[in-house]
Parts: structure tokens; sequence; C-alpha cells
């Protein structure tokens, strides 16, 4: 079952991690500074917290999933070389094997 | 922030540090508020008897009986941090054989969205006035103490009123309290 849930693809690019981020930041902090005031002015504090609370879902839907907002910043990737032959993929792996010795 | 996971993680973390800090603002918005309000007491009826006390190993102690009315608006004292103030009437008085005494002879628990406005006539106490001893006589004045205990951030108010108990036992006296309507915090 988790197998499906892996294949979602949940990545957002850097920028738009640094949007969601402000995102959020800046609805939760707006929704306390309202759920303050509002239980300021009735004397309840749980109306404070229930406003925080609608705050923190708002931004729950708004940047958990990737909306495609999010993904405008794609990275550009080099394009794939393709291989010749199995030559080319050994060799990097015969370096990597004198390396470990060396640093053994 | 690259999976859901995180971003949750991250989101999760700071709603929980506003609501932090939340909390202090609404502490710091009512510690240091006054919290004192006028009260009414006029004690009715005092009569003494002198009987086996049965709680203890004494031998015959003092036992009072009070009839009170009690006015109060208590509205103010409730804002967005107080939950339940628990009221109490104490007589706090001293004798030869202690420097202090407090005996507790009523109380009442006044939750938050309940009736603020006391106005009770003719209450009688709730807990027995027993002395340690026979001390309840007149030695000169008995000093009684309206306190207010508060659920939540506790403070408490001191209003004191004053009468004096019947030099000899079985006596009806009418006694006329004096009323206080504010005092400085002890």
């Amino acid at each position: 079952m988790l197998s499906i849930f892996k294949s979602i693809p949940t990545h957002m690019d850097y920028k738009g991690q640094k949007l969601a981020e402000q995102i959020f930041q800046g609805i939760i902090l707006i929704s306390a500074v309202i759920g303050f005031v509002y239980g300021l002015i009735i004397e309840q504090f749980g109306w404070t917290v229930y406003i925080v609370l609608a705050g923190f879902a708002v931004s729950c839907v708004l940047t958990l999933p990737p909306w495609p907002m999010y993904r405008k910043n794609p990275l550009s990737w080099q394009p794939v070389i393709p291989e010749s032959s199995g030559e080319p993929s050994q060799k990097p792996q015969e370096s990597l094997k004198k390396k470990k010795h060396k640093s053994n | 922030m690259n999976t859901v996971l995180s971003r949750a993680n991250s989101l999760f973390a700071f709603s929980l540090s506003v609501m932090a800090a939340l909390t202090f603002g609404c502490f710091i918005t009512t510690a240091f508020k006054d919290r004192r309000v006028p009260v009414d007491i006029h004690v009715s009826k005092v009569m003494l008897k002198n009987v086996d006390d049965f709680t203890g190993p004494r031998e015959r102690s003092d036992l009072g009986f009070i009839t009170f009315d009690l006015s109060a608006d208590l509205q103010p004292i409730f804002d967005w941090n107080v939950k339940q103030l628990f009221l109490y009437l104490s007589a706090e008085y001293s004798t030869k054989s202690n420097s202090l005494n407090q005996v507790v002879l009523w109380d009442k628990i006044v939750l938050r969205g309940e009736n603020t406005k006391l106005n009770l006539r003719d209450m009688k106490s709730k807990y027995f006035f027993f002395d340690d001893g026979n001390g309840l006589r007149f030695d000169g004045y008995s000093h009684n103490c309206f306190h207010h205990f508060r659920r939540h951030y506790t403070d408490f108010t001191l209003i004191s009123i004053h009468f004096s108990i019947p030099t000899a036992h079985h006596q009806f006296l009418s006694a006329k309290a004096g009323c206080i309507n504010q005092l400085p915090l002890n």
C-alpha cells in the first residue's frame, strides 16, 4: 500500500519551496494576529485557537500538495549522455575502488 | 521541503510555536490586572453554643452559627484567562490559646458563563464554626475576612468585616457588620 503513496510525485523546485514556506508562514501569522485580537475582544481564548487552526488548515491545503505554481522554475539538468559501451561505466567504478583503498 | 512530510513537519512546528506565543500573549495581557471588586457583607444573626467536639480529643468546644447576607458583582474579574472562581468566607481571629485561627465558613464555585451577580440573603454557614477550645467568646474584636480565590493563575483579594460574638452562650445578638469595600492586597 505504501508504494501507491510513494509513486505520487510530491517534489517542488527550490523557488517553489521558498514560495511555499513564505505562504504558510504568512497565513499562519495573519490568522494568529486575527485570532488574538478576536479572542481579546470577546474574552474567550477558545476562539483564538479555532482561528489559528483554521489558518493551519488553509495553509495545509495551499502548501502541502505540489501545486503547479511551485513548479514554475524547474532545474535545468544537462542532457543525458548515451553510453557507447560497457567500458566508460567500469572506469568510474575502478577509480572509486582505488579511492576507497587510499582512504583506508 | 522537498517531500510532503518535510513540509508538513515544518508547517506544524511553526504553528505550534505561534500557538505558544499566543498563549503567552494571553497570559501577559491578564497577569497584572487589578482583580478587586467591592463586596457587601452583612451579618444578621450570631449564635454560640458549647458542645462536644466529635472531631478531636477535646472535651467541649465553642460552636458558632452565623447567618449572613452577601452581595457582590463578580463580572469584572472574569476575562479570557479565568475559568472559574472559588470564593470562600473564612473567619480569622485570635484567641488566648492560638494567635491566629482561620475557619472556613462557606464556599462557592462560580464557573465562567454562570450568573456573576451574587445576591445571597440569610445564608447559613456551610461548615461548622468550631473553635479550638473555648475562644469564641467575646474577648475583643473578632476579625472576619472574606477571601476569594481564583482558579487558573490565581490571585486573592481580602475584604474584611468585623463583628463580635456574644459574651454569654445561647444569646442571640443581631450584629451589624462594618463593611469595608476595598482593601489593598496582603
